[in-house]
């Protein structure tokens, strides 16, 4: 069995390769059981990318799967900004 | 060179016949020999020199830091013509440089140790020394050396092949893992705690496992029986009607448990990802990968799955490449190599090297 959906579970979604070895990095330091409930999903190609596969795919499946969070890996390249247009496509209901 | 020095884990990539399985194949050589075998031709034979080159040595080398000594081992075999058989060219075995032993065909040196003066003697050039050379004690650098090689776990696992069932014990299980039956008894009876974490990690996996029984269903012959339970009831599964994935499973519960019962442990898994559901194998590999990093054995893993790749590093992710079946196998770590935009992609576009 994958991860437990109806228990708390993290999917992490890297901008680039990076940003994946970062978050495979950060995996390999937590204990077995709490590894099982996160997973490092592939590299989305962008900033811009992230974000977009987030509305496309994400918001629909974290409306469905109400145990599940999720952590956006991006770069801000010197642009603060881009935290804010970040949160702007994260719905209200999703936002903690 | 395999340039795997200081780390804990590393993947080996690169297309198909590369050499990523020559790899656990030279090492199965080395172990072969730790385990006993040392008559040559039960070894290597004449269709193993690279390319057929009959005229350069084919050379095996090994270094391993062992309780913060480097041990070194080195055999050379030769055909000289007009020879059937392959004969040792040279061999040794050194500890921080000082030699245990060393040979030149047929003539073995033994260093000097303690108060044992050095000595020479001559064996048969067909036969390697290792296996023979007598160990004095169990602290003797040459049988902590050997106990360490005849332990390396080299795995392609064929599944379908096993069964659960076992006639014995061993701590040295065969590539296919066939003999998982007698591998399980056989850690069991050497560290019995190490069913509570075959247990810890199984229930991670099939958190409806309740238990692994091993009963005997003859004479000095046993077979593992594997129940599952839930609030509806239990089941009880022999373990060859297990799943080709959950086998894997269990595989790996074992190399975990092996490592901290009997080791720091070398093991070279090709392909560890083969079988596995697409959802399971990052978890799968991230759990051997940080088993390996805490208790100072060495992980190897050969791959083409994508999630399998994604969850090794560049630094420790390394590409064999062969121009073609004529050249050499060439070395770089990934973190080496000028590559545009994801790995993997560029891996499926054949962009990825040397």
């Amino acid at each position: 069995m994958s991860v437990n959906k109806n228990q708390p579970h993290l999917l992490l979604l890297p901008e680039d390769d990076a940003n994946r070895q970062l978050a495979n990095g950060f995996l390999k330091e937590v204990d077995g059981a709490r590894q099982r409930q996160m997973q490092v999903l592939p590299v989305a190609g962008g900033w811009q990318e992230v974000l977009s596969l987030f509305k496309a795919v994400h918001v629909m499946e974290m409306e469905r799967y109400h145990r599940r969070f999720m952590v956006l890996l991006i770069d801000f390249d010197g642009q603060e900004d881009r935290l804010g247009k970040a949160r702007e496509v994260v719905p209200e209901d999703l936002q903690e | 060179m395999l340039p795997i020095s200081g780390h804990s884990s590393v993947l080996l990539i690169g297309k198909n016949g590369a050499g990523k399985t020559a790899v656990g194949l030279a090492l199965e050589i080395l172990q072969k020999i730790a385990r006993g075998t040392n008559r040559i031709d039960d070894l290597v034979t004449s269709k193993d020199f690279t390319r057929g080159r009959l005229d350069v040595a084919m050379r095996f080398e090994i270094e391993v830091e062992l309780g913060n000594q480097i041990y070194q081992y080195v055999i050379a075999f030769e055909l000289p013509k007009g020879f059937k058989e392959l004969r040792v060219l040279e061999e040794s075995l050194a500890v921080d440089g000082k030699p245990v032993y060393s040979r030149e065909r047929a003539q073995v040196h033994l260093a000097k140790t303690g108060h044992e003066k050095e000595a020479k003697f001559l064996i048969d050039w067909h036969l390697v020394a290792l296996p023979i050379v007598q160990e004095q004690s169990p602290k003797d650098p040459l049988s902590i050396f050997k106990q360490w090689l005849a332990r390396l776990l080299i795995l392609r696992p064929l599944p379908s092949l096993i069964s659960g069932d076992s006639k014995k014990e061993t701590l040295q299980p065969d590539t296919q893992v066939t003999e998982f039956g007698a591998w399980f008894a056989g850690l069991l009876a050497y560290a019995p705690a190490a069913y509570t974490e075959m247990d810890a990690y199984l229930r991670q996996v099939m958190p409806d496992l309740k238990d692994i029984k091993n009963p005997l269903i003859g004479k000095d012959y046993r077979s593992l029986i594997v129940q599952f339970s839930n609030s509806q009831g239990s089941l009880h599964l022999p373990f060859e009607d297990l799943s080709d994935g959950e086998k894997g499973f269990m595989i790996c519960a074992l190399v975990l448990a092996a490592n901290n019962a009997y080791g720091p442990v070398l093991c070279f898994w090709d392909e560890p990802d083969n079988y596995l559901a697409l959802d399971e194998v990052s978890h799968f590999v991230l759990a051997l990968r940080k088993a390996f990093q805490s208790s100072g054995g060495q992980f190897i893993a050969t791959s083409h799955n994508p999630e399998a790749i994604r969850s090794f590093s560049d630094e420790n992710t390394l590409l064999l490449y062969r121009r073609d079946h004529l050249g050499p196998t060439l070395i770089r770590a990934i973190n080496e190599l000028q590559i545009s935009g994801d790995l993997i992609n560029a891996l499926i576009r054949g962009d990825v090297e040397l």
